[in-house]
């Protein structure tokens, strides 16, 4: 389980989380909304120990981040972390080198489910099939964990379309997922859990289906009630 | 192997494959430039001891007399030896800055890709010193295979008898650059050597607290190097701080830089340690 307690962060003098507490159980679909700047990319990195927070604790089944556990979460940003003049064959190589739970046939299964051809240099690619090579390069991974940023931003329908396969496939099963997303009504009804952030506290964290079919509105429904007050 | 020590020959092996175009460029200017002076110095004062002898009606004593004979020192005194030190020099310096940097610039945040790698970040800093250690080492052996070669070019174009007989040595031991950055005398070589580790680790530590701490980062990175600095140098000045009551002899005076350049390169370690590990930021 990932869990945050009370996690806070500031930029200068602007306080961006207050006080966040959540859990991300294995299994569990999970997604960080609001409008920009609210922080979600900051809870992201922050579980990742890629910004330091102000206060409060992140654990990850009990422990706080340490090397070794980046053999069990992955975070897949929304760039392209990999090198542009690499091929995505090397791209695979180097995490190979790396990471003791690079899974090699689950790497090869990605790259013919996404079409992605392993002698492409990914300065050469698509914005969808780089958003893709990211995705491959932390689902081949036999993490428990998988954090996602933005996985659908700027990409074409059909791109986002195989992408939302992603969720309901045997890539994310068993596994606790926690993913930001503008593009909510494509994964909407995939979802376990929503937390719903709003000036850098938790304002509601519910589950999609138990909203819809208890009050009749869905995420979006909940946010315009949030945002246009 | 050790998985540690594996993961941190990987990452050193990886950031040497990222830096050899750029090391072949500065390998390839220094043996180039060298090439051209010790052919171009040597004909030089060969052609003018022929013009002075074809001119004057001259003999080649004559010539001798006026021009003085040929030194290999004389050909390596020369801005086409002393240059490519001092563009390897500045290259690597700049090379220190960009060895981090670039990981955060560009569409493509390789940053990420390397703070999240299963291994203790600590090893990112020495696999990008080492790699930035083998440069240096690297230009040291260019240099000196190219003194060599060198030294039998410049045999070749000078007459014998208008070239005097020094080695190859006792050239270099005159020359302060090579004197200091050649493994001549091993104590100037390991303190020369020694410094300059130390100063990018204190550089790469700088780099980690604006990386840490953006702009706050910078004031507190001139204040941390500005320390180094005065610690570094403050045994120097100790005779005239206690007005002379204490004379220090020199190497008791190197023992005391010595012994100060470890506390800074171990602080710095522990520094970068803490900044990557609990401040650096994406």
């Amino acid at each position: 389980m990932i869990e945050l307690k009370d996690v806070q962060k500031q930029f200068g003098r602007k306080k961006v989380l207050n006080g966040i507490s959540f859990t991300i159980e294995k299994g569990e679909i999970s997604c960080l909304v609001g409008v920009n700047g609210v922080g979600k990319t900051t809870i992201l990195n922050a579980i990742m120990n890629l910004t330091p927070i102000k206060k409060g604790t992140i654990t990850i089944d009990g422990e706080p981040l340490t090397p070794e556990l980046y053999n069990k979460i992955v975070f897949i940003p929304d760039a392209s972390i990999s090198l542009p003049h690499f091929t995505v064959q090397q791209s695979m190589d180097f995490m190979n080198d790396y990471y003791d739970t690079w899974n090699v046939k689950r790497a090869k299964d990605i790259v013919k489910f996404f079409r992605l051809n392993p002698s492409d240099k990914l300065r050469d690619l698509s914005k969808g099939n780089q958003a893709k090579v990211n995705l491959l390069l932390g689902l081949a991974l036999d993490v428990d964990y998988i954090l996602m940023d933005e996985p659908f931003s700027g990409i074409d329908i059909f791109t986002r379309e195989q992408i939302t396969e992603v969720f309901s496939s045997y890539l994310v099963e068993d596994r606790g997922v926690l993913i930001t997303t503008h593009e909510i009504n494509d994964i909407e009804h995939l979802l376990d859990k929503v937390i719903l952030l709003d000036e850098g506290t938790i304002y509601k964290e519910f589950n999609a289906e138990v909203m819809r079919e208890t009050e009749g509105k869905s995420v979006i429904d909940v946010m315009r009630e949030v945002y246009n007050g | 192997m050790k998985k540690s020590l594996k993961s941190l020959l990987n990452l050193t092996a990886f950031e040497l494959d990222r830096m050899s175009k750029f090391l072949y460029i500065l390998i390839g200017i220094t043996l180039g430039a060298n090439l051209i002076g010790y052919i171009m110095t040597p004909m030089r004062h060969v052609s003018r001891l022929n013009e002075y002898m074809s001119t004057q009606s001259a003999t080649s004593q004559q010539a001798l007399d006026y021009y003085g004979t040929f030194t290999f020192y004389d050909a390596i005194n020369t801005l086409w030896i002393a240059g490519p030190i001092a563009l390897g020099v500045s290259g690597l310096l700049i090379y220190s800055l960009f060895i981090w940097y670039r990981e955060w610039m560009g569409k493509n945040t390789f940053a990420y890709r390397l703070l999240m790698l299963p291994v203790p970040r600590m090893q990112l800093f020495f696999s990008k010193l080492i790699v930035i250690y083998l440069g240096i080492f690297s230009l040291i052996a260019t240099q000196i295979s190219s003194l060599f070669i060198g030294f039998q070019i410049v045999s070749a174009i000078v007459p014998t008898e208008w070239f005097a007989d020094m080695s190859a040595l006792q050239a270099i031991q005159e020359n302060f650059l090579f004197y200091y950055l050649l493994p001549i005398d091993l104590m100037y070589f390991l303190m020369i050597n020694g410094i300059g580790l130390v100063f990018i680790v204190v550089l790469f530590t700088l780099i980690l607290m604006e990386r840490s701490f953006s702009v706050k980062g910078i004031v507190m990175g001139i204040m941390y190097g500005a320390s180094a600095l005065a610690l570094t140098l403050f045994p120097l000045f100790l005779t005239d701080i206690f007005q002379n009551q204490y004379i220090l002899y020199g190497s008791e005076t190197i023992m005391i830089v010595a012994s100060m350049l470890l506390v800074i390169a171990v602080t710095s370690l522990f520094v970068s340690r803490h900044l990557l590990n609990k401040k650096i930021t994406i």
